[in-house]
């Protein structure tokens, strides 16, 4: 079956990151699919690059990230949610003349489109709110 | 047809989500969603008959909250098979 999962909060300050980790985790085991992922809100956080949680705590953006890369997933985070946030890829920070940029290798900025699409092309949706 | 409604907080979440729930459909408590176990007067009370509820294992043991029947604790792979199990899921936040 084909899944496309949808993370509405920040590491820092919800649990969604950490259930939807948890959650695509076991739809992989399963040997289903997941055609999207797709972070909104507050949930573009989990794909910068320059955060740093305590040793002591679990790294969110690096698990995500190497669950992204290994499965080779469609990591789509929304680019309006994203730039307000500071969360940008080279492109954008070139257009903004930014100082640098921070968006995990493995996703890509794009439009909230990308979400009705993921819901379109999955069987289910399920989205972890903030 | 037949939902999964998934709850991440009590309070209002849980009354919108008792509110739109349909007999034969199931609600999976998640995150602070399973402290509505401990309210007396819980919205649960009031879900159609023939609605199971659950609550996941982790979240209720990292608040320390007991679980009793006919609540059911499931793990994540019971999660994903509800969703498979169910048309639709929908969740409230």
């Amino acid at each position: 079956m084909k899944f496309a999962l949808a993370v509405y909060g920040a590491p820092a300050n919800s649990q969604a990151p950490q259930s939807a980790l948890h959650f695509a985790r076991a739809v992989v085991a399963q040997g289903h699919e997941i055609v999207r992922l797709f972070f909104y809100q507050d949930g573009v956080n989990t794909a910068t690059a320059i955060a740093q949680p305590p040793q002591d705590e679990s790294n969110l953006p690096e698990e995500w990230q190497q669950f992204v890369q290994a499965h080779n997933l469609d990591a789509v985070v929304c680019i309006a949610a994203a730039l307000r946030r500071g969360v940008v890829d080279q492109a954008e920070s070139d257009r903004y003349d930014l100082p640098g940029h921070n968006l995990r290798k493995g996703y890509e900025l794009s439009g909230l489109g990308q979400l009705l699409d993921g819901a379109l092309m999955a069987d289910r949706l399920i989205t972890f709110g903030a | 047809m037949s939902t999964l409604h998934t709850v991440n907080k009590p309070g209002p979440a849980m009354a919108l989500c008792v509110r739109a729930v349909a007999s034969g459909d199931s609600v999976l408590l998640i995150e602070d969603a399973v402290y509505e176990l401990l309210s007396p007067a819980s919205r649960l009370n009031a879900l159609p008959d023939g609605c199971p509820v659950y609550v996941l294992d982790i979240d209720a043991k990292a608040r320390g909250v007991a679980v009793s029947a006919p609540v059911e604790v499931i793990s994540y792979d019971r999660f994903v098979s509800l969703c498979v199990d169910n048309e639709k899921v929908l969740s409230w936040f």
